[in-house]
């Protein structure tokens, strides 16, 4: 089998023909990626293609893949669960893929919390190891497509279930500080944000920004600042994991809003406005890989996969360092790596699966003992 | 003691919304900070491109084997560096003719145009932005990565151009601006220097093959031509030795008559060699000196047929052309490319028993690249080659120009092959690479066109 991850200047169509001509008829499951890193290098131009092939028949995983995002998103995860359901053990290492952008003008995108929602409700409590990711052809929420395993897919979410003899140990990597007091959501429609505290969500953005926004301008939101929830006592002393960062994907003057990348707050909810914190990220990186080859240290290691948020690039960051440089050298150099840059994650945070904004998602596929 | 017991609750309410606003205000504050630090990042990164694509440039200049290949790697390194969508580099069909061909295109899979633009009055730098009017030459630039916003760079000097587009005006796509001038003429100006370095390299390697295969041939040609000197020289010493006065050799009439025919035809066959030599000298010096310029193919090849048609009329030899009238040109050295042609012609009329034909015809192959073959009972080299392969004595071999004729179709960067088989007709095929052959009414490369003959 390979995972493959492609640039989105690439033609899908194109490259499975050359990755069937190549390999001949073998399962191949991947996607676009706004970018993509291997050990010896990571970029992010559109045109790199990363792959990993598992060769050993006994440690390939099992594909399951169901369309119909396009049409529901939970409905179509909750299919996918049920069948992952039947297939996976109970703690199986399971890997989401799905295509994030649904359609680009006007831009929306798969809901990854729909998604998420779906797929939990349908394994119906059989506890798995869910990790994954949505994929973008580019930094600029272009579009998107899947390999589930055949062929090439649009609005379609794929799971690889791997054998339990693998196990999965992961690391989320944050980035994002506080940056405000607590506000309330009093005033909310899906994604869309309309108040703060009963403010414009809109105007209270831009007092902290100290910048006005609107149309095209929207968009930069999502390079600035997010909207973070605190998970457990709120008072507690900081702790970047206890955040769930929501990406802010436009903002709309005349409704005096702004829209979030995933439709999971609801009206009470209790948010934060986030900065990003380059130092921070980078922190992060070094903290959350140095405990994780602590954990895998002694155990037989098969590959490494990290699924990193586009805008932790630092085109779009800023970051002096690639924070996915600094990933791959911190990681055993012996250990295979693929990694792709994505439009949202998938991790287990805090006792279930669920997607987050602005992080990195480093699993460690490990054989178990 | 509990200091929140004793402070009356509004005064409470005023501290925490103190510290509230001033949590803010910094936090405000911190953002912004981080917004300005990272936006000074994302402007020094893109100074910094400039600087990669010129180490990147030179790298790729160093590895590549050709100047064709230098732009296709570029225009990835400026894609990897710009985070641009699309990226092309341009050439003029003619410097200042306003026509421009894309040479090089990346992440435009099938979409880029294999016909010329036309923009007019094209301008030295330029972009749009979601407030460009869709005007000349907007709307010609935008249309070559059929992209609304571009940036453009052309040099005017030397006919090339570079263009890059995206398909937004967003986070990363930001809307360009008059500061990235920098960056499209600094990537323009880095690719035209390692291309001209390439030229220049390639043109001193073919140079230095040329010397050395001159040199070669110089050395077998002057071996060749002691042997061939010999023998009508000792005949035109013998004869007129047994002829001067004082030989005891008894001479008949008859005798000296077969003596003085023999001294005749060996002095004719001296002065055939020495042609052979000053033929030799001049293609080697035409071979080093190539001024190619756009001629069309029928009037290259109507001047060799019509030299080889006058020299056939004396043995009733046909020499014909079977091109059709399509309006192909070739990019080639008028002189150098003619002589060609004329020598293998005339050694194919040399060659060919009285009556025989010779003829001339060209092929247009899917890639743009032509192949002219000319068609005869016997042409030199083939001969030639025929002769090692046998060791027969070659028909009309007295000159030794195939080293110098294949010299000069490689120094138009073309091959020449021979095909030769006992008492069949032999063909030497000259092909000749796209770049060197265009449409003349399209004036671009005559990619895909139609056979105009069949060879």
């Amino acid at each position: 089998m390979l995972l493959a991850f492609c640039g989105g200047k690439h033609d899908p169509q194109a490259v499975l023909s050359a990755f069937r001509a190549h390999f001949g008829n073998i399962p191949i499951v991947g996607g676009s990626a706004a970018g993509a890193l291997v050990n010896g290098a990571c970029g992010y131009s559109g045109l790199e293609i990363a792959v990993a092939a598992i060769f050993d028949p006994a440690l390939v995983p099992q594909v399951l893949a169901e369309s119909g995002l396009e049409t529901n998103e939970q409905e179509t995860g909750r299919r996918l669960g049920a069948r992952l359901a039947r297939t996976a053990t109970d703690q199986a290492a399971v890997m989401l893929l799905f295509d994030s952008v649904a359609r680009s003008a006007p831009l929306q995108l798969h809901p990854a919390s729909e998604v998420v929602r779906g797929v939990t409700d349908g394994l119906a409590g059989r506890p798995v190891r869910l990790f994954g990711g949505g994929t973008l052809t580019d930094m600029n929420l272009s579009d998107a497509w899947v390999f589930d395993g055949n062929t090439v897919r649009k609005h379609a979410v794929v799971a690889l279930v791997f054998p339990p003899q693998i196990g999965a140990e992961i690391v989320i990597l944050h980035g994002c500080r506080p940056v405000s007091t607590f506000m309330e959501i009093t005033r909310i429609d899906g994604a869309e944000v309309f108040e703060l505290d009963g403010r414009p969500a809109l105007a209270v953005i831009e007092q902290m920004l100290g910048l006005p926004l609107g149309g095209s301008q929207g968009q930069d939101l999502s390079l600035i600042a997010t909207l973070g929830e605190k998970q457990g006592d709120p008072f507690a002393p900081y702790e970047e994991s206890a955040y769930v960062n929501r990406l802010i994907l436009s903002a709309n003057r005349a409704a005096g809003s702004i829209t979030l990348f995933e439709p999971d707050f609801a009206r009470g909810t209790r948010v934060q406005i986030m900065a990003r914190d380059n130092g921070l990220m980078l922190d992060s990186v070094r903290q959350g890989i140095a405990g994780l080859n602590q954990v895998i240290a002694g155990r037989e290691t098969l590959l490494a996969l990290y699924i990193d948020c586009a805008g932790r690039a630092s085109a779009r960051s800023g970051a002096a360092v690639e924070e996915a440089d600094l990933v791959r050298t911190l990681l055993p150099p012996a250990l295979p790596l693929l990694g792709f840059y994505s439009g949202v994650e998938v991790a287990p945070f805090d006792g279930y699966s669920r997607p987050l904004d602005w992080t990195g998602v480093v699993t460690v596929l490990c054989r178990m003992p | 003691m509990n200091v929140f017991a004793a402070t009356p609750p509004e005064q409470l309410q005023r501290e925490l919304n103190y510290y509230r606003r001033e949590c803010n205000d910094l936090g405000a504050r911190l953002l912004r900070l981080q917004e300005e630090q990272s936006q000074a990042f994302r402007e020094a990164r893109r100074s910094r491109t400039t600087a990669k694509l010129v180490r990147e440039a030179y790298r790729l200049a160093d590895g590549a084997a050709s100047a064709g290949e230098i732009g296709a790697a570029l225009l990835d390194v400026i894609l990897d560096n710009a985070m641009c969508d699309r990226a092309a580099f341009l050439s003029e069909t003619e410097p200042g003719s306003g026509r421009f061909l894309v040479t090089h295109a990346v992440g435009m899979a099938a979409e880029a145009s294999p016909w010329p633009v036309v923009i007019v009055n094209s301008p030295a730098f330029f972009f749009t932005t979601s407030q460009t009017r869709i005007e000349p030459p907007a709307y010609e630039l935008t249309g070559i990565l059929k992209l609304p916003y571009i940036l453009w760079a052309y040099d005017r000097a030397s006919g090339h151009a570079l263009i890059l587009g995206n398909r937004s005006e967003s986070n990363v796509s930001r809307p360009f601006e008059p500061g990235d001038q920098e960056l499209v003429e600094g990537a323009l100006s880095v690719y035209l220097d390692v291309l001209t370095r390439k030229q220049a390299e390639l043109a001193l390697r073919r140079a230095r093959k040329i010397a050395e295969e001159t040199v070669q041939a110089t050395a077998e040609f002057l071996a060749s031509v002691s042997d061939a000197l010999r023998s009508p020289l000792n005949s035109i010493i013998g004869c007129s030795e047994k002829m001067a006065s004082g030989s005891r050799y008894p001479l008949s009439i008859e005798r000296c008559a077969e003596f003085a025919d023999h001294i005749h035809e060996s002095g004719n066959r001296v002065v055939g060699l020495i042609n052979g030599i000053l033929q030799y000298s001049s293609f080697a010096k035409v071979t080093l000196s190539l001024a190619p310029d756009w001629r069309p193919l029928s009037e290259i090849v109507g001047a060799a047929v019509s030299a080889g048609a006058a020299l056939g009329e004396k043995r009733h030899v046909q020499v014909e052309s079977e091109i059709a009238p399509a309006p192909l040109e070739l990019h080639v050295d008028p002189t150098g490319f003619g002589q060609v042609l004329s020598t293998l012609v005339e050694a194919a009329v040399r060659a060919s028993p009285v009556a025989g034909r010779v003829a001339v015809s060209a092929l247009l192959c899917q890639d743009g690249s032509l192949e002219i073959g000319v068609q005869g009972a016997g042409i030199a080299g083939a001969a030639a080659a025929w002769e090692e392969e046998t060791g027969e004595a070659p028909a009309g071999m007295e000159d030794l120009s195939l080293p110098i004729v294949r010299a000069l179709v490689e120094g138009h960067d073309g091959q020449m092959t021979l095909h030769a088989a006992p008492a069949q007709e032999t063909v030497a095929t000259i092909a000749l690479p796209a770049h060197r052959v265009r449409m003349a009414a399209a004036t671009g490369p005559a990619l895909a066109g139609p056979a105009l003959s069949p060879a």
